[in-house]
């Protein structure tokens, strides 16, 4: 896999354990409790993040047909 | 969205699950997605070596979730060297490239599945219960 693919990659792992993480927060968040909103900016920014993502690095999948 | 194929498994008897991932956040969300559920166990392991190495323990797991692309053995090089090791045992890809997993992976066999990432807690727990279990309820 090429250096960029790669980072490309683990940059989107990161992204998606922070979506993991703040996405489970979320939704074990007690009604009322005020931390609920700080979680879903958590998660909100990571999803744009992701978006903003494959925007300026698309993903062609070069990479898939190299290494077969 | 998980796409699998394959049958089901007693969904009452304890289930030990081996998860394989070069990045130890992503098994730590594994863990986290399958915690409460008292009858899966799960063992964690940074590589496809390490994950080969609990399998020759002796440990019966019902289920690998092994990433498709790791640096040093990719995830279906591990679930072949796993099933020459138990041909019974299912098995989850986690993937970032779902919509072409068929341009690196030919064939999906019998008992896999694949999981694109990023994935929620719902959708890890309904694949692992989907391919161990045949329906979506872990």
């Amino acid at each position: 896999m090429p250096d960029d693919e790669r980072n490309r990659h683990d940059f989107k792992n990161q992204l998606g354990i922070i979506l993991g993480f703040s996405e489970i927060l979320v939704a074990e968040a007690e009604a009322g409790d005020p931390r609920r909103e700080d979680f879903e900016e958590i998660h909100r920014a990571a999803q744009t993040a992701l978006d903003l993502l494959g925007r300026l690095y698309p993903d062609h999948g070069d990479h898939l047909l190299d290494e077969r | 969205m998980a796409k699998t194929a394959g049958g089901p498994v007693d969904q009452k008897q304890p289930i030990s699950i081996l998860a394989v991932d070069d990045e130890p956040g992503v098994l730590a969300l594994v863990r986290r997605c399958l915690a409460g559920d008292g009858h899966v166990a799960l063992v964690e392991a940074v590589s496809g070596q390490a994950a080969l190495a609990q399998m020759a323990t002796g440990t019966k797991f019902g289920l690998l979730i092994a990433d498709l692309r790791m640096p040093e053995m990719e995830g279906d090089e591990v679930a072949r060297r796993a099933r020459a090791i138990d041909p019974d045992i299912k098995v989850l890809y986690l993937t970032s490239h779902a919509d072409r997993l068929f341009d690196a992976k030919k064939n999906l066999w019998a008992d896999e599945a694949y999981l694109d990432k990023p994935f929620t807690r719902q959708g890890l727990r309904e694949a692992v219960a989907l391919l161990l279990f045949g329906h979506t309820t872990l």
